[in-house]
């Protein structure tokens, strides 16, 4: 399994990407680049090339679900999986997510103690 | 991760981050309160809602993260209802919009409680959390002596007491983590005497815990009082203190029981979602399902104490799901109810017939939702413990016991962890039902029953297995730690007093521990004869101890 590095974050609430900053980079050791929008996510992705990607889903201008179809036309997403930040799913919810290709939600509010290991997770599974 | 000297400059950040979060969110909670007003007077009420939406969202998105979980909550549960209107054709009404602002302010609310739950619980070890999780009891009694006697009984059954002179100085002080209010009706007396009543309800509306009242003699009108006030016991003086404690365990426990387990089917997407927020937001743990050939799978998972089934579904309609799971002998006590906007009274007398208990009509009032729900699942919890309960003590019968015991044996064996099986007798019990009477006798017993629950976890099972011997088992717990509260409640229980007339008197119990670690493999029944083998040493040993089932 190759190993999770470098994570890239859209997220528009600034609350939320300084308490993910601590989330992953302190409690998670991780490599992280924050986005504030879908845009500054297509422009910044090729260079930070990151292992993992975590997208908002409720952003204004470009939401997370068309920042997703965005990244997927500049081939960004190979090799890349994709987790959504968002409330609560429901299973019906959680399919169509799954169908385009995401690989999983992690439900918002989350726990920034837990977040990391949560993703560590997410990512062993995606390789086994 | 990470190692515990980082451990701490992570909680120190994140604690600052949380006050600088904290420190915003007053103005938010303004901004939010402003964006509704704009709704109220904005000719493009669509885009005033949209903002209030987003904002909600972000509120119930971040709010857990630093710890606001119950402000996150109810955002969560707004964010939903503005959803609603945004989804729907006709104009949101004016009352409608009136109920929101009435529950914006509420998010207030929801940050002061969010902020009490922070500051009570405080640094904890491993050997206090025991402590920590043991029921606090405020005690408004004016009589100094009688309140330290009533706190020193109280605490021996396990209880954290908080001795107060009056109300006021229970209210002037953090009362964040109470469970249970215990006080004189006559505190506060000059108060009292205008509207008693009202002065009560106040004070009890304040407290948001369960009450029980004390007073000096049996008399209707003070009885009466208590009622109305919402108190949930009364006992006269002088107390009997193993009654009272059974009865707050009793009321706390009730509290406690955790959340009621709903599942739905709906084809309805929307619906399925509104009515999960509206059961989720009372408290509730709900699963919605759209698709019904996943019924089974999902009862059998979920394990639902309630079933809401829509009526009429476009390739299996909810009377058949509900005459499919009556099939199943363990889902007959299942409450089954029916959403519906049929009112064909042959069409709904047959739905009944297969299996639904009643139905509730579309469309669904939340108020009416949440209370149909919690009676149901209330009747069917009171239902079963009355089935599994030994009715003096609470604690599970005989039969239920040993069930529970082989349970946490397959559990210990899948989880390599240790499992104690602990039997505990009343030292000379035949004397003290000779000497004082039967009465006085089931006093005693139902005194173990209390103490059992108040000193062990929840996830321990406990049992009365036969008339005056006990039996606990212990998950997760070697000998050396099962020996360790064995002997503190044996302890607790040499302290209490026993009241009879004019005289006082106190008993003893002895126990006997296996660990399933010292005997590998053995199925219950061998365990218990273990255990009760050791029970019989330490009667040999004088009786009020505890002994190991030696390895073999």
């Amino acid at each position: 399994m190759p190993e999770l590095n470098r994570i890239l974050y859209v997220e528009d609430d600034d609350d939320i990407r300084q308490v993910s900053q601590l989330a992953l980079e302190d409690v998670g050791g991780y490599e992280v680049m924050l986005c504030e929008s879908g845009q500054q996510a297509l422009d910044s992705v090729a260079s930070f090339n990151p292992d993992l990607i975590l997208l908002d889903v409720m952003m204004p201008d470009m939401d997370g679900i068309e920042t997703f179809h965005r990244l997927q036309d500049q081939g960004a997403l190979d090799g890349v999986p994709v987790i959504l930040m968002t409330a609560k799913v429901h299973p019906e919810e959680m399919a169509r997510y799954r169908e385009m290709g995401v690989v999983d939600v992690i439900p918002k509010p989350f726990d920034p103690m837990t977040v990391s290991e949560e993703i560590a997770r997410i990512w062993e599974r995606y390789h086994d | 991760m990470t190692d515990s000297s980082s451990d701490s400059q992570v909680n120190s950040k994140l604690n600052k981050l949380r006050s600088a979060y904290r420190s915003r969110l007053n103005e938010e909670l303004e901004r939010i309160s402003e964006q509704a007003q704009e709704a109220h007077t904005h000719d493009d009420r669509g885009e005033a809602l949209a903002k209030l939406r987003h904002r909600l969202h972000k509120l119930a998105g971040s709010a857990g993260t630093f710890g606001f979980h119950q402000l996150g909550n109810h955002a969560r549960y707004l964010e939903q209802q503005v959803q609603r209107w945004i989804n729907q054709s006709e104009p949101v009404k004016p009352q409608e919009l009136e109920q929101l602002n009435k529950e914006l302010s509420d998010l207030a609310r929801h940050l002061g409680s969010d902020e009490a739950m922070s500051s009570a619980v405080g640094v904890e070890s491993t050997e206090q959390s025991a402590d920590s999780n043991s029921p606090a009891i405020a005690l408004i009694e004016r009589d100094s002596i009688l309140a330290d006697y009533i706190a020193h009984q109280l605490e021996s059954f396990g209880f954290r007491v908080q001795s107060y002179q009056d109300p006021h100085e229970l209210l002037n002080n953090d009362q964040g983590g109470m469970d249970l209010l215990l006080l004189d009706h006559r505190a506060g007396a000059s108060e009292v005497a205008a509207t008693p009543t009202d002065h009560w309800k106040a004070l009890l509306r304040e407290v948001a815990c369960p009450v029980i009242f004390m007073g000096g003699h049996e008399d209707f009108q003070v009885r009466l009082e208590a009622v109305r006030a919402g108190a949930e016991g009364y006992f006269v003086k002088p107390l009997n203190i193993p009654n009272v404690a059974a009865k707050i365990t009793r009321s706390i426990r009730k509290r406690r029981q955790g959340e009621e387990r709903v599942l739905i089917i709906d084809d309805d997407v929307d619906l399925l979602a509104y009515l999960d927020t509206v059961l989720t937001h009372a408290g509730m743990t709900v699963e919605t399902l759209q698709d019904p050939s996943h019924l089974l799978d999902r009862t059998s998972s979920f394990q639902p104490e309630l079933v809401l089934l829509d009526l009429h579904m476009p390739e299996v309609s909810g009377d058949e799901l509900a005459a499919m799971l009556r099939q199943f002998e363990k889902w007959n006590n299942l409450p089954i109810l029916y959403l519906t906007q049929e009112q064909d009274q042959q069409e709904r007398a047959h739905a009944l017939m297969r299996g639904g208990d009643d139905f509730i009509n579309k469309p669904v009032g939340e108020e009416f939702l949440i209370k149909t729900c919690r009676n149901r699942v209330r009747r069917l919890r009171d239902m079963q413990q009355a089935i599994a309960l030994d009715g003096l003590t609470g604690l599970l019968r005989h039969a239920n016991i040993k069930d529970a015991l082989e349970t946490e044996l397959q559990g210990a064996a899948r989880s390599g962890n240790p499992l104690s099986v602990v039997m505990l007798d009343i030292d000379h019990f035949k004397h003290v039902n000779d000497t004082y009477g039967h009465a006085l006798g089931d006093v005693v017993i139902s005194t173990v029953g209390t103490l059992l629950t108040q000193h062990f976890r929840r996830s321990d099972r406990l049992g009365r297995y036969g008339g005056e011997e006990f039996v606990a088992v212990l998950p997760n717990c070697d000998a050396n730690a099962a020996e360790r509260l064995v002997n503190r409640l044996r302890e607790a229980f040499a302290e209490i007093k026993f009241v009879d007339r004019e005289t006082s008197f106190s008993c003893s119990l002895s126990a006997g521990i296996a660990d399933t670690r010292n005997f590998p493999g053995l199925m219950g029944e061998q365990l218990l004869e273990l255990a009760d083998a050791a029970l019989y040493t330490s009667k040999q040993n004088g009786r009020n101890c505890v002994s190991v089932a030696p390895a073999q």
